[in-house]
């Protein structure tokens, strides 16, 4: 009897085994037109199985850097992680690495945020081969742009590039209809054997730490204020990252202390 | 019409009407409601599976109708159109079959039950790639493959790379590659070239190449790739296998007719490069060049021995410059009319195995500048009445020979590299300068022989990715003569000899940590040490004081400049203990033992054998957010003067920075500094506020300091700036007021600059395309410097005042027609020097010059024949001050100059 559970227990574990995926990887290449810079662009790689994915820009700067346009100086924040875009479907999360109001004395900020639920439009009508991957296109709006996307059930999983999925398949290419963000497809491999370990960031901001975090920032850059000098802190403008209008904190808080200013 | 009279007309039609359109509505949106789908996923024992992709697809065409993801417990809700009553179910997950189920709703609710087995050939491997395009990315690597890009008409690899999407080249051949700078070219792997790539990718056949990969996060050595970050992009050049042995290169040569003499020029560059050996020859030799009247093309010689190791084809050494102002420099250039200039240089590098490489580099160079007689004349301001002066002969010749092998050995977790440098470099310059009363001569003869032999092994340890083990060992010797003429007598300045043994040893894992002569971290922890030990023999160089002190004081402070860099240290023992308590908090102590020493400063004093330990030891807190603060004290045992204990504070917050600074010397000097500085940024517009307050004393004398500096950016024009800076300069007793204003307006390509003190534009040049044949270029250089200083020394109660000006204005003007075959060019130069009262001259030159290109081409060989024909020159000097106004005028002869230029491939 002994032998007969140790048996079924040894099937059970060689089947549950064989049930799991090992890890894949689809590479791709991206292209930006953003305000912010090129630092997204070149070489992207997403790491997933089934129930999280880690994506990472690779050809993201590794040492900060500054350079002077015009009048106007733009600071890289580097970053040897790559900023990375960590996705936990089990969970419902995503955290997600911002430079954001970081310099080269203050490091970059881990953030957490709802995995974006979007609104996808499949046309079944329209498919095509990428590579041996059958395709099948949708459109969708993601951070104030709409996407034309080509996702494939043959690999069933929601993940795609940086913040995109939802999709009853991996998303291979993907390009928002302004022309400022695209992904395209470089390559697939299945069960790779060096496999990257995800462990999901320990610590994070989520979005109301984030928002208290930036209005308290805009505070202390107004304290600094004198009758002839004013000092303030402004959102990043419509196209400065790849999500478009993503902060807009200060606008709102503004607006709101305006608001009770004027009922006061 | 009757028929919707009688309809219409009676209400019991109107309620009938009513109640099929309630019935014909209502059918319509209860067709639109949906009906919930409910199933579970499960596995073949039970257990539910989460995150499978559950997928409502039409029975008829296979359309998505909907899709959801299955929950922890492998359940799943599709809502799926009332209309809809047949549709498959397709369940997929990664690592089991795909399941498909087909389901006819009868009823509202359907409870689906789903079994999913495992796929048991997953673990195979998938690899997937895009199809093969002109450009493929590859990890860090992009590789452009040139098949599609050629269309014949590029000649060299820099004409193909013109052509290829993100990589960008500039005028002057320097390489960007999607907007960052490529760090070098390599051909096969092989960096033949360093910085001056230049030279390959202008010369190098365009044919030869099959493929340029761009490398990003390029690591030289292959032992540190993964463990050093580098940001470093270089370019690899690949070449077409069917051309993968041929001889490529061009030449050409010039003859033609200068003032007194014939001109010659001579190039050959040849190219023989293969997977296993590269070769590359380049000499260029003459006393002429294409274009006589550009300065630019004068100077490049020049940069043969410039400091700047980025515009030298070779390493040079900073001695072999000129000593400062002996000559004016900016009317020297100008006059240069016989000059003969070789350059060569042989590369070769040898891979015999993959592991194994071997290079030797050979170079020789010799420069010679003659300037002829009665050509420069100098206006000197003397006991009261300007003189004429006539400088005569002026003749500069500058000689270097280099070679230089190398040898790598590589394995994957060692680099051995052996590398044998000998370099030969010689001065000669001769100046005759005559004046009424005082005649001076100065010849230097400068010799140099260094030889260095380094061993350089890198070893890594791969089993903790964390870990780099270097091994340097570096032995250095050098020789160097100088030999001095003074009014014809001969004497030996210097001799020196050094020897440098260098062991260094460095062990580096921020983890686990060793500590061996090396560095050991821990978190927040850091200790270092370090152990140096240097040896360096120098001769006496006293013994020739008798001598010095014959000659003039301006060449006694010449040879003091030349004695200013020599570190006259006989023996020298250091150990530096570098602790971090915490973070914020680093002691530093430093103990030294020297044997030294001859203090530049007081070249001719006798006490110039000293031994001194000396120590010190440093207190410092850190936080680069916020500030720092350090404090320490410098100990000498022999040196008094060496004494001192300083304190130093920084802090800052976002737009005020404040530093103070306490230094006493042992009671001898003293000084303290604060400095206050405002920064602030608003909109486009940049506020700078410098405040500087300082009192300094020492034994003789004692001055407050003050300086102030206001600096604001603002937009003036939409695309320029303008910019306001104020300087303001005080300090009591010694001396110097001095102010200066600086603005800067205009269009961001067309800047002009006013700076009472010392300014320089750059060579500013801006070219104009009228038509496809017809093109203006505009160059534009200015100097100018006017320094007036204020001099009151307190312990001899003695006043002087002294005026500096010097402006040097150069300005060219040149404007080319180009037919097919023909060339013409007209240009207009004037450079203008003034220099306070002692020197002026002005300078007019125009020159007219054709030129007719005659190419044959024979398969892949061109041969060109340039006629160049230099119409005339003319040449006014206009000195202009109080007593002389100088005139002269002269028209040369016609100087044809006749180039054969042959490109070869074979």
């Amino acid at each position: 009897m002994k032998f007969l559970f140790l048996f079924i227990l040894n099937i059970y574990t060689i089947i549950s085994v064989l049930g799991q995926s090992g890890q894949n990887r689809i590479v791709y290449n991206c292209v930006t037109k953003i305000i912010k810079g090129k630092q997204h662009d070149g070489k992207n790689t997403l790491y997933f199985d089934n129930e999280k994915s880690l994506f990472v820009h690779d050809e993201w700067p590794k040492r900060d850097s500054d350079y002077m346009v015009g009048n106007s100086f733009f600071f890289i924040k580097g970053d040897t992680s790559g900023m990375p875009v960590y996705v936990s479907r089990k969970n419902k999360t995503l955290f997600y690495k911002s430079d954001y109001k970081s310099s080269n004395l203050r490091p970059c900020l881990m953030l957490q945020e709802d995995i974006p639920i979007i609104n996808w439009q499949i046309q079944a009508a329209l498919t095509r081969k990428i590579g041996v991957l059958n395709c099948i296109k949708a459109i969708g709006t993601f951070g104030n742009r709409v996407y034309d996307v080509w996702f494939t059930p043959d690999i069933p999983v929601s993940y795609g590039p940086y913040k995109l999925g939802g999709l009853p398949g991996l998303v291979l290419e993907a390009k928002s209809r302004d022309g400022k963000v695209s992904y395209n497809f470089v390559s697939y491999e299945s069960n790779v054997s060096n496999p990257v370990q995800i462990v999901m960031p320990k610590k994070s901001m989520n979005v109301e730490q984030f928002k208290s975090y930036v209005i308290n920032e805009l505070l202390v850059a107004e304290s600094k204020s004198t009758p002839e000098v004013t000092s303030t802190n402004n959102d990043p403008v419509s196209d400065y990252e790849i999500e478009k209008d993503k902060i807009t904190i200060h606008r709102d808080y503004k607006e709101e202390r305006a608001l009770k200013k004027r009922t006061d | 019409m009757e028929f919707n009279n009688l309809i219409f007309k009676k209400p019991k039609y109107w309620l009938l009407f009513f109640i099929i359109q309630l019935c014909f509505s209502i059918n319509v949106i209860l067709s639109q409601t949906s009906r919930n789908v409910e199933g579970r996923v499960i596995d073949s024992f039970g257990i539910g599976i989460e995150m499978a992709v559950v997928c409502a697809n039409s029975s008829t065409d296979n359309n998505f109708i909907c899709f959801t993801n299955s929950d922890e417990k492998g359940e799943f809700s599709l809502s799926i159109p009332s209309n809809i009553s047949k549709f498959n179910i397709n369940i997929n997950r990664l690592g089991y079959k795909p399941f498909k189920h087909s389901v006819t709703l009868d009823s509202v609710h359907t409870n689906t039950l789903c079994v999913l087995s495992p796929q048991l050939d997953s673990i195979k491997e998938v690899v997937v790639i895009a199809n093969r395009s002109r450009i493929v990315e590859s990890g860090d690597t992009t590789t452009y493959f040139l098949k599609d890009f050629r269309d014949s008409t590029e000649y060299s690899i820099e004409d193909l790379l013109k052509k290829l999407p993100g990589i960008e080249v500039s005028s002057d051949g320097k390489i960007k590659a999607n907007g960052k700078d490529i760090k070098t070219v390599l051909v096969e792997g092989s960096d033949m070239f360093g910085r001056q790539y230049t030279i390959g990718t202008k010369n190098i056949r365009a044919i030869a190449i099959d493929q340029v990969d761009i490398i990003n996060r390029y690591e030289d050595n292959p032992v540190l790739k993964g463990i050093r970050q580098s940001d470093d992009v270089v370019l690899n050049v690949k070449l077409n296998p069917n051309k993968i042995n041929i001889v490529n290169g061009n030449s050409d040569v010039g003859i033609g007719i200068g003032s007194d003499a014939l001109k010659g020029s001579c190039h050959i560059n040849v190219f023989n490069i293969t997977r296993k050996i590269k070769n590359v020859l380049l000499s260029d030799n003459g006393n002429a060049t294409q274009t006589l009247n550009t300065r630019e093309l004068m100077a490049t010689y020049d940069d043969l021995f410039a400091e700047d190791d980025n515009k030298s084809p070779i390493r040079s050494n900073t001695e072999l410059t000129l000593p400062p102002n002996i000559i004016n420099p900016g009317v020297l250039k100008d006059f240069i009319d016989n000059s003969l200039n070789s350059f060569s240089t042989i590369r070769n590098i040898f891979n015999p195995t993959e592991r194994l490489k071997v290079g030797i580099n050979a170079i020789f160079a010799h420069n010679r500048d003659k300037q002829e007689s009665n050509q420069y004349q100098s206006y000197l301001y003397d006991s009261g009445r300007y003189t004429v002066d006539i400088l005569q002969q002026l003749q500069t010749k500058k000689r270097v020979f280099e070679i230089e092998g190398n040898i790598y050995y590589t394995t994957l977790n060692q680099k051995t590299s052996f590398q044998l440098v000998s370099k030969y470099y010689g001065l000669n310059n001769d100046v005759i300068q005559t004046t009424d009363n005082k005649q001076q001569l100065l010849q230097n003869v400068f010799l140099n022989n260094n030889s260095t032999l380094s061993v350089n092994g890198i070893f890594s340890n791969r089993i903790s990715t964390n870990s780099l083990l270097q091994v340097q060992i570096k032995t250095q010797s050098s020789q160097s003569r100088e030999i001095g003429v003074f009014q014809n007598q001969n004497f030996n300045i210097i001799s020196l000899s050094d020897t440098l043994l260098q062991l260094n040893q460095l062990v580096e894992n921020p983890y686990t940590g060793i500590l061996v002569n090396g560095r050991y971290v821990k978190k927040y922890e850091k200790l270092i040490l370090q152990l140096e030990t240097e040896w360096i023999k120098a001769d006496n160089i006293l013994n020739h004081k008798e001598q010095y002190t014959r000659i003039s004081d301006e060449i006694i402070n010449h040879l003091q400049s030349y004695n200013q860099r020599i570190s006259l240290n006989t023996f020298n023992n250091r150990i530096l203990l570098k602790y971090f308590l915490k973070p914020l908090i680093t002691i530093k102590i430093n103990m030294e033992q020297t044997n030294k020493s001859i203090n530049s400063n007081n070249f001719l004093r006798d006490n110039y054998k000293v031994s001194a330990p000396k120590a010190n030891i440093v207190f410092e807190v850190d936080k680069q957010s916020f500030g720092r603060i350090s404090t320490g004290y410098n100990w000498s045992q022999n040196i008094p003067d060496e004494n001192t204990f300083f304190s130093n504070v920084y802090f800052k917050d976002a737009f005020n920075r404040y530093t103070s600074s306490i230094r006493d010397k042992n009671n001898l000097k003293q000084n303290i500094f604060f400095n206050y500085s405002y920064k602030n940024t608003f909109k486009n517009q940049f506020f700078n506020l410098n405040v500087i307050l300082g009192f300094k004393q020492n034994l003789w004398r004692e001055s407050f300091i003050f300086k102030s500096s206001i600096q604001e950016i603002s937009p003036f024009y939409s695309e320029g700036n303008q910019t306001f800076n104020v300087n303001s300069n005080f300090s009591k007793f010694i001396s110097s007021i001095k102010t200066s204003v600086e603005v800067k307006a205009g269009y961001s390509n067309s800047k002009a600059l006013y700076d009472f003190q010392n300014v320089e534009t750059p060579i500013s040049v801006t070219s104009y395309k009228l038509n496809p044949t017809l093109r203006i270029a505009l160059k534009y250089f200015l100097r100018l410097n006017i320094s007036n200083d204020f001099n009151f020394i307190k312990s001899q109660n003695k006043i002087s005042q002294s005026t500096n000006n010097f402006i040097n204005n150069n300005f060219s003007s040149e404007l080319f027609y180009n037919l097919d075959k023909w060339r013409f060019s007209l240009s207009l130069n004037n450079t203008t020097s003034i220099n306070n009262s002692n020197n002026a001259s002005s300078l007019f030159t125009s020159n007219f010059s054709f030129a007719r290109n005659i190419i044959f081409k024979k398969k892949e060989s061109t041969l060109r024949l340039q006629v160049y024909n230099l119409n005339f020159i003319k040449t006014y000097d206009n000195i202009f001050n109080d007593d002389i106004i100088f005139f002269k005028y002269s028209v040369e002869a016609i100087k044809p100059f006749f180039i054969l230029k042959y490109d070869f491939s074979f």
